[in-house]
């Protein structure tokens, strides 16, 4: 049963919302031990979703279980950016996203695992345990929004909210076998949403399928007085698209058999749909990643000044892990007076290229298909430096740059090693790991990984964006 | 070459990690001002401007805004469960203040 199929089951009362979310709870229970998707639960989610019967007119996520990552304030529940700086910090507020999900009554099941502070692509930074992959044991989920993508390919939520900086939702999308949105820049409020880069972040929806994917997108989106990079727009509705123009970009360092997965696919796609492709080349592309960083560090280290332990949680640099580290040294030194700003200045100079470059692309073809990540997701514990981390980013974070919409669906499956010793790589809120615990000692047996096709569309364009994942999703 | 499990840091381990950081940002730094610098020039946009919808606020310091469209008119709410939660985090708390001060908590 689609999300759809199952909302309209809430609406006409052939299911209550009460026994939706005991049957996630249930899962919870059983399997989240194993997966350490979940950090903690909403404590009034039954009596939410009992009220949500009583009504006669609900609203238009009725009584879906919705799982939210740890960076996104939910009034009264742990907002702990899977750090210790923020363990036990509970939200005094809502976000604004978390405000209209509960005006059209959708139910908070509880709060997600991430990496800390959204700073990774794997979601192993977290201070509470690693999360799993229920699509690939034994490798890593991706990141940064790793609980909210291994909650919906675990069947604990109908929907999911993460957010995506640069990667952080399409990233465990792909790895995990989902759908994951990283909406236009100013589409969705980011009041109440712990940053990481200002000028970058959004929240977006996961799913395990497209139509409830633009559902939720749609009920967040919306300006918002508090967040004045936030726009109107349009209502989301999927539709018939007429023949489109598919732009094909090719990206130097991906594993040729993801490329030629996704070049398949959209062969597929084009003989079915009699839609055409044309190659694109942009500018400065081969940059994305040495233009992102400098971005990433400079704000997030202004943004963290504030977790300094007086008014709440702990000093940051006392209780954060080493990616949050690097990241808060790594931007303090650029921001020091005697680079005058220079590289953060310089960084957001290419990021108005690239900007324009897709600008002008997309008056030649009506979307762009690449692959959502350039390489299989790592065995979890693999020893692997920071650059080769950040290389995962290298498809992702252009649409960041840009501030145009972009969705990860899945597109099949790949043939690879992962461990098979599963149970052991699990933990839940442990104290400080020893690494050794979590990564096993070989490559025991071959899985098929699932992987991901990213669309990107202009901005505010994720009607389009959302017909063409549809249509690619259905194939 | 490190995994990137979280984990609590020694001070060698730290200061290995101020040393990568820094090179690491800079390697990328040098790399992006290799190019050449665009041209300044003073724009001046028509239909990019957006309009702003004034907001009216409580004059109360213990209200927030809580309306997202202002033009709704909706009065302020006071949100008590925001005090709350705020003071249930607090560190340090003396009546009605929070004691947030730089430097060394004094007693």
């Amino acid at each position: 049963m689609n999300t759809l199929q199952k909302l309209k089951q809430i609406q006409e009362g052939k299911l209550t919302a009460e026994e939706n979310i005991k049957r996630f709870l249930e899962k919870i229970n059983k399997e989240n031990k194993k997966i350490n998707a979940v950090l903690s639960l909403n404590p009034n989610v039954i009596e939410d979703a009992k009220k949500i019967d009583t009504k006669k007119k609900k609203g238009r996520l009725a009584g879906l279980g919705i799982i939210v990552k740890s960076n996104i304030c939910v009034q009264g529940l742990e907002t702990n950016c899977a750090s210790r700086t923020l363990e036990n910090w509970k939200a005094p507020y809502d976000a604004t996203v978390i405000e209209k999900i509960k005006e059209e009554d959708g139910v908070i099941i509880g709060m997600a695992n991430m990496d800390e502070f959204a700073c990774g692509g794997s979601g192993e930074t977290s201070a509470f345990g690693v999360c799993q992959n229920p699509a690939a044991p034994g490798l890593i989920p991706g990141g940064s929004s790793s609980g909210p993508a291994a909650s919906v390919a675990a069947g604990f939520c109908d929907l999911a909210l993460g957010s995506d900086t640069g990667g952080s939702n399409r990233n465990p999308a792909s790895h995990c076998g989902v759908v994951g949105v990283k909406p236009s820049y100013g589409l969705v409020s980011r009041y109440g949403l712990i940053d990481l880069s200002m000028s970058l972040d959004q929240i977006g929806p996961l799913c395990k399928d497209v139509d409830g994917a633009a559902l939720l997108l749609d009920v967040i989106k919306g300006r918002d007085e508090r967040d004045p990079t936030s726009f109107e727009s349009k209502a989301i509705e999927l539709k018939d698209e007429k023949k489109i123009i598919v732009g094909v970009l090719k990206i130097r360092g991906v594993d040729p058999k993801i490329q030629n997965l996704i070049d398949e696919k959209i062969k597929q796609v084009c003989n079915r749909f009699g839609q055409k492709t044309k190659e694109i080349k942009l500018k400065h592309i081969d940059l994305a990643i040495q233009t992102y960083y400098p971005i990433v560090y400079t704000e997030f280290f202004s943004g963290t000044r504030k977790f300094d332990g007086k008014r709440f949680g702990e000093k940051i640099e006392k209780s954060c892990g080493p990616e949050v580290l690097r990241r808060i040294l790594g931007g303090g030194e650029i921001s020091r007076a005697e680079y005058e700003g220079r590289y953060y200045k310089k960084a957001l100079e290419i990021k108005e290229i690239i900007k324009k470059e897709f600008e002008k692309a997309f008056k030649e073809v009506d979307c762009i298909i690449i692959p959502t990540v350039p390489r299989l997701p790592h065995e979890i514990g693999s020893s692997i430096s920071a650059k080769e981390m950040y290389s995962y980013d290298v498809l992702t974070t252009p649409a960041n740059l840009a501030g145009i919409c972009a969705v990860s669906v899945p597109a099949g499956k790949i043939n690879g090693f992962a461990s098979g010793d599963f149970a052991k790589n699990s933990s839940s809120r442990p104290p400080a790991q020893d690494s050794s615990q979590n990564r096993s000692n070989s490559l025991t047996k071959s899985q098929d990984i699932p992987v991901g096709l990213q669309i990107l569309c202009p901005a505010f364009e994720e009607s389009k964006m959302f017909s063409i994942a549809k249509r690619i999703k259905g194939i | 070459m490190a995994d990137f499990l979280w984990k609590e840091l020694s001070e060698e381990e730290r200061e290995q990690i101020r040393a990568d950081a820094k090179k690491l940002i800079l390697e990328f730094g040098d790399r992006i001002e290799q190019l050449p610098d665009r041209e300044e020039s003073f724009v001046e946009r028509e239909g990019d401007r957006r309009e702003e919808i004034s907001e009216r606020f409580c004059s109360s310091s213990e209200s927030r805004p809580s309306t997202r469209n202002s033009s709704q008119n909706s009065p302020c709410k006071v949100d008590k469960k925001f005090r709350e939660i705020m003071f249930e985090n607090a560190p340090k708390k003396k009546g009605d203040f929070i004691l947030g001060e730089r430097g060394r908590w004094v007693e």
